[in-house]
């Protein structure tokens, strides 16, 4: 700007630094040069609201008001942000920018790379001057793959995404892949003792069996309950279980060693998703798990279990609805236990049941993580902070772009904006036509045949009454190109809505913060 | 001969001036405290900005050179298009870098 005499005599000199959200030197230097306030730092024991942020520029800042609310109204801090899939949502910069849009479940589909929202992360700290501390979560590392050798591939993939990501406090991997479900006999075809046996003796080498054997030969007591594990149980939890075990400790320690080399600091949050198993989780497999890890010295710090929670949806709180909910789902105990156990109400038995998990994870000195947490009504949040004596860390990230989406369906038919959703909303049906979304393609036939349209439901009510594949899928469309734009313009979605007008802007910031405020509240109870 | 002074200021000069010596005048020789953040936020509203937002809870002194400051701002320009820039202001005596 210059040099520069304001008045009492001073000589000042004014430059101005471009300090965009993609400034990443700037960012980067100011906050770890001039500013070491605005790093991320592990979450430890603190509860928190773990807010995933498909649209950066505008999603964050609106966290961080939500947070500085909360923080005066209760005291408590409970800032988790700078939150996406890394491995699904985000992705490498390189495969960011290979990325077409034409296959719209490909990872990367926000068009956020793992460096870039660690630097909005700060870059919206800074501006929100947030130097109270907030943790920078990388979440869902996803190995995947159909054979060793493609898993080997994957988990090469990960490690290069951790190396991005070296900077984020809290690490959540997803081994699933790995799991072996026909070691449960809620699968619909469970391997018999024999097979149990048979697999045992390959998933863990003779030195690994012993140990396994040794460490669970006892009994664990958590509160008033006790938890005994006899000999097939714990074999059929090591087959289960055990392989990806293995690759979390593999990947437990890529992430050490990346965060030591990273200069920002050695100390991280390691959360194993044990919830995308398709089975509800249980307080034995919870111990399994949290004990393995922590005696091998990977200890987790958070631990989300599988509660039966689907993404972006509500709990049904009636029996009836409960009985649809479950269909298809390797959820066979569940009906039952509602039935006989909690006179048929489902929020009863969840309520029971997050309790007890809870409690395992406060004995294992971790928190209780809640996934696919967006879209939950308010007498589920409250049951869940009730059940977790606070200690939570409730993670959402679909609602607030949903919240974007809700803004640009509410303009006149005439806006650019509104054309621009319904531009989006048909991509989503064009593509659901291809079959690009797998087996829940057809959803959006169904969908539409049911009167839905193109609504998103009420965000109040879990969105229930919307089309629900859009719900779930129309967020991956911002990856994708606006092919059918009237003036020829076919850029990515995404990079069009990072010119959304500031009063839209703002009244999606306005609802992301007061969702956020809302959510801490119920959970706070 | 080409010059590299944009010919349009992203913000105006005179208005980057008084948020300087707002700061100066209230900060000089001492460390910067949340309080003295808030404080200066409530009496930059009366300097009726119309280029600048600033973002005074960024507001942070450089660790070495004591008499410079950083403060995020958004730059807004005549057409109301909003950018985000980092000031870095000091003494004309301070050390350029």
């Amino acid at each position: 700007m210059g040099r520069m005499g304001p008045g009492g005599g001073r000589e000042v000199v004014v430059n101005a630094i471009p300090f965009e959200s993609t400034d990443s030197e700037a960012i980067r230097t100011f906050a770890q040069q001039v500013d070491p306030a605005f790093l991320p730092r592990p979450q430890g024991a603190q509860p928190a609201v773990a807010v995933g942020n498909r649209h950066p520029e505008i999603s964050l800042p609106a966290a961080f008001d939500a947070f500085r609310r909360l923080l005066k109204s209760t005291g408590v801090n409970y800032a988790s942000t700078v939150q996406l899939s890394a491995t699904r949502e985000m992705t490498t910069p390189e495969a960011i920018a290979a990325r077409d849009g034409e296959n719209p479940t490909a990872a990367g589909h926000t068009r956020v790379s793992i460096p870039q929202l660690y630097e909005a992360g700060l870059w919206a700290a800074v501006r929100a001057g947030w130097r109270e501390g907030y943790s920078a979560e990388a979440d869902h590392f996803i190995v995947t793959g159909d054979s060793p050798e493609a898993v080997r591939r994957s988990v090469d993939m990960v490690k290069e995404a951790i190396h991005l990501a070296a900077g984020f406090t809290k690490f959540t991997t997803d081994t699933s892949r790995l799991f072996d479900l026909r070691a449960d006999n809620r699968h619909p075809h469970p391997y018999n003792e024999g097979e149990i046996d048979e697999r045992f003796q390959q998933v863990l080498p003779p030195d690994e069996q012993s140990w396994v054997m040794d460490e669970f030969a006892r009994t664990f007591v958590v509160g008033d309950d006790e938890y005994t594990f006899d000999q097939r149980a714990v074999k059929r939890l090591a087959v289960k279980f055990g392989e990806s075990l293995l690759l979390n400790e593999e990947l437990y320690d890529s992430i050490r060693q990346e965060r030591a080399a990273s200069g920002l600091g050695r100390t991280f949050d390691f959360e194993p998703s044990i919830d995308e198993a398709e089975t509800l989780t249980t307080p034995k497999e919870m111990i399994f798990y949290m004990q393995w890890l922590k005696s091998r010295g990977r200890a987790a710090q958070l631990v989300p279990p599988n509660l039966g929670f689907k993404k972006r949806q509500a709990y049904p709180e009636a029996f009836d609805a409960l009985e649809t909910y479950v269909a298809h789902k390797m959820w066979p105990e569940l009906l039952q236990r509602v039935a006989e156990r909690f006179d048929g109400r489902p929020l009863d038995e969840l309520g029971d049941r997050v309790s007890r998990l809870a409690a395992i994870a406060r004995h294992f000195n971790g928190t209780l993580s809640i996934h696919s947490g967006s879209g939950k009504q308010a007498e589920v949040l409250q049951r869940i902070g009730a059940a977790t004596a606070g200690r939570w860390n409730y993670k959402i990230s679909g609602e607030l772009q949903l919240q974007l989406f809700d803004v640009l369906s509410e303009q006149e038919p005439a806006s650019p904006w509104r054309q621009l959703y319904d531009r989006m909303v048909a991509r989503c049906n064009q593509f659901a036509a291809q079959g690009a979304f797998g087996d829940e393609s057809p959803l959006a036939v169904k969908y539409l045949e049911m009167g839905r349209g193109s609504s998103l439901g009420d965000a109040q009510k879990g969105r229930v009454d919307g089309n629900l594949f859009l719900v779930f899928w129309l967020g991956n469309m911002v990856g994708s190109r606006d092919l059918e734009s009237p003036d020829g313009d076919t850029r990515f979605f995404a990079d069009k809505l990072k010119e959304l007008p500031a009063g839209l802007v703002s009244e999606t910031q306005r609802r992301n913060s007061d969702y956020i405020v809302w959510l801490a509240t119920q959970l706070r109870g | 001969m080409a010059s590299s002074i944009p010919f349009e200021l992203p913000l105006k000069a005179s208005e980057s001036a008084a948020v300087a010596e707002l700061i100066f005048q209230q900060l000089e020789g001492r460390a910067i405290t949340d309080d003295q953040r808030n404080r200066l936020a409530v009496r930059a509203a009366s300097l009726n900005l119309e280029s600048i937002r600033p973002h005074f809870g960024s507001l942070q002194q450089d660790p070495v050179h004591t008499s410079t400051y950083y403060l995020a701002v958004d730059a807004i320009s005549t057409a109301g298009e909003e950018r985000p820039l980092l000031l870095r202001l000091a003494m004309a005596s301070s050390p350029s870098s």
